[in-house]
Formats: C-alpha cells, sequence, structure tokens
C-alpha cells in the first residue's frame, strides 16, 4: 500500500530526473573550474542540494566573494523554499515534527510543485519520499558525473567552460522574460544597476544590493503569481526544452 | 580530505539553503506573509541571477574580451530562440572556444 504510493512518487519524479542529470553534470564541471576538488564538488550536492544556490556559491566564489556575501547570496536565492516549505508541509499535517524536521531538507522547486498539485487523495507521505528520493540521487549522480567528465577535458574547453555558469544563468532567467515583459524590464534594469554599481562598489555586495533593490522595485509593478507559480523556476529545469 | 575554505563555504551555504526549508516544517500555516513581500520573494531569483551575470560574464574568459562578447550573445540568443537549457549551455561553450581557437583578425 505505501510502497505503491512510493513507486508512483518515483514515476512522477522522472522528467525532473530529466532537468537535474545535465544541470548537475553543468555544476560539477564548473566546481573543479572554480577550484572545489571532486569531493567538495559532490558534498555540496548532498548537503546544499539548490541549484540555483549551489552555482550562485561557485559564481561568488570564483569572484571571491567573502563567506558572509555568500551566506547572504545563497539565503536570498533560496528564500523562496520557506513559502514551497509551507504549502508542502500544509498536505502533511499530521506527520511526526522529526520527520518534518528531516523531510524539509528535500524540497525543491520541483518536489514542491508535483506534490502540491499531486491529487489530494495520493498526496500523502510515501508519494513525496519516492519522489524525492529519486530527485534527490539523480542530482548527486548529475554532479559526480561531471566531476568525472572534467578530467577528459582538454585545456582550452576547460577556459572556455568559464562561461557555462553565465550561460546556465541566462537560460534559466529567459522563460520567466518571455512570458512576462515587465520581468524582461526588470531583467535589464537590475542589469543596468548592478553594471553601474559595480563600478563603485565590491562586486559581491553591488549584487547583493541590485537584487534586493531590483526585486523591492519590481515588487511594486509586477503582479501576484506573474513572476511566481507559473514560472520555470531558477534552479532547476523540468521540462524546459526536454 | 584535509579542511579547506571550500569545506566552509559548502557547510554555510548548507545551513543557510535548510534554514528556509525547515522553518515551516515547524511552524507552517500560522504565517501568511504580506503580498508585496510574497511577489518580491518571487522575483528574487531574477534579479539575482541578472546582478551575477552581469557584468561578470564579460570578464569570464580573462585573455579574450571578443570570445566573452560572443558566447554572451550566443546565449542570449540560444535562450530567447527556447533552446533546453544545457544546449544553451554547450553552444555558449562551444562560440568561447571557437573564438579562441579562431581570433577574429583586426
Amino acid at each position: 500500500m505505501g510502497w505503491k504510493l512510493f513507486f508512483l512518487g518515483m514515476r512522477m519524479g522522472v522528467p525532473v530526473v530529466f532537468g537535474y542529470v545535465p544541470v548537475g553534470i553543468a555544476f560539477g564541471v564548473s566546481a573543479l573550474e572554480v577550484g572545489y576538488t571532486p569531493t567538495e564538488a559532490v558534498l555540496m550536492s548532498v548537503l546544499v542540494y539548490s541549484g540555483a544556490g549551489q552555482i550562485l556559491g561557485l559564481a561568488m566564489t570564483a569572484q571571491g566573494a567573502g563567506l558572509l556575501a555568500i551566506a547572504i547570496g545563497t539565503f536570498l536565492i533560496n528564500f523562496r523554499y520557506f513559502i514551497m516549505s509551507m504549502c508542502v508541509f500544509r498536505r502533511l499535517p499530521n506527520e511526526r515534527l522529526s520527520l518534518r524536521l528531516w523531510l524539509s531538507f528535500y524540497i525543491t522547486d520541483e518536489t514542491f510543485a508535483i506534490f502540491t498539485t499531486a491529487e489530494e487523495r495520493i498526496a500523502r507521505l510515501p508519494l513525496i519520499l519516492g519522489l524525492v528520493a529519486l530527485t534527490y540521487l539523480s542530482w548527486i549522480l548529475g554532479a559526480w558525473l561531471g566531476v568525472e567528465a572534467h578530467a577528459l577535458l582538454p585545456g582550452s574547453v576547460t577556459l572556455a567552460l568559464g562561461i557555462a555558469l553565465y550561460a546556465l544563468f541566462i537560460a534559466l532567467v529567459a522563460p520567466g522574460c518571455r512570458g512576462n515583459w515587465r520581468i524582461f524590464l526588470l531583467v535589464l534594469l537590475t542589469a543596468v544597476l548592478n553594471t553601474g554599481l559595480s563600478r563603485w562598489l565590491d562586486l559581491s555586495w553591488a549584487v547583493v544590493i541590485s537584487t534586493l533593490s531590483a526585486a523591492a522595485l519590481g515588487g511594486l509593478f509586477i503582479g501576484d503569481g506573474e513572476g511566481g507559480k507559473d514560472r520555470k523556476v531558477p534552479g532547476r529545469q523540468a521540462g524546459e526544452g526536454q | 580530505m584535509s579542511w579547506s575554505h571550500n569545506l566552509t563555504i559548502i557547510l554555510v551555504m548548507a545551513l543557510v539553503s535548510y534554514l528556509p526549508r525547515v522553518l515551516p516544517a515547524t511552524f507552517m500555516g500560522k504565517i501568511r506573509l504580506n503580498p508585496y513581500l510574497n511577489r518580491v520573494l518571487n522575483l528574487i531569483p531574477y534579479t539575482a541571477m541578472t546582478a551575477l551575470v552581469f557584468p561578470s560574464i564579460l570578464d569570464c574568459v580573462p585573455s579574450s574580451p571578443t570570445a566573452a562578447a560572443a558566447g554572451t550573445v550566443a546565449a542570449i540568443l540560444s535562450a530567447a530562440l527556447r533552446a533546453p537549457l544545457s544546449l544553451t549551455v554547450v553552444v555558449a561553450v562551444a562560440v568561447v572556444w571557437g573564438v579562441l581557437q579562431f581570433p577574429p583578425v583586426g
């Protein structure tokens, strides 16, 4: 009975795997580029488990950002999990606290999306356990594959890979821009603002200030749901272009 | 594995990634975010990623700003044309690699 739901959850997670593995590979390759050891790269995927957060962490490491700036940046980009976690646990009101504390680690954009839109009668504990088991393992597998692939690459390719992280961000931001010209405008504004600020400030602080002030401004002219519910969420690409 | 600055970064990141996930697990359902704050939170992933890309992307190949610029244009075009995420990454890297191999004369 429970196992049936567990395997159903795994089946529902299969499309997510097609998004996680390539991004995981890009992450693994980029981590080594930035100076992480293979063990550290895989460990980051095991312990952090946040696509956008990890890639942001790499970019900030590459830019020589301090620990505090990295902590603030990662926290900001992951704060959306707060809201997702609320929605997930609203559907699991009767589970033990210890179990909820443990399960919350595995909430991502995709596991949240799939679990909270599943039919009421199947949206139970075994379903989300199967879902997160498969997706979490595929994220780690991707990082490991990326780390392995890195050793096989010649130097000129490694140099060119410096753009991989940035290309990934562009690809992640694009769907939102296409879907909503206000978001496109906000993205342009952020780019201009940060380019200006980085002339006067340390780059990592310019990033934090532009991120917050542009989002605060965007909140005034971009309505509910426009940047939220139906956007392809940065960090993971389940389905986008698959 | 000896301790490194990167390990510290990983642990700090693990903590600040777990924190927003775990808090609602303890007191979920009792809070309502004000709608404005909700909208701002939805937009932060966009502004954060954009701020990381621009202007840094133009320096991503220290030896060749031309290659970096070509890769930037390629990534934007590829993403605008709805290429799958991994293809956009490959296209950008390939263009940078190509410009490095065959630098434009001039």
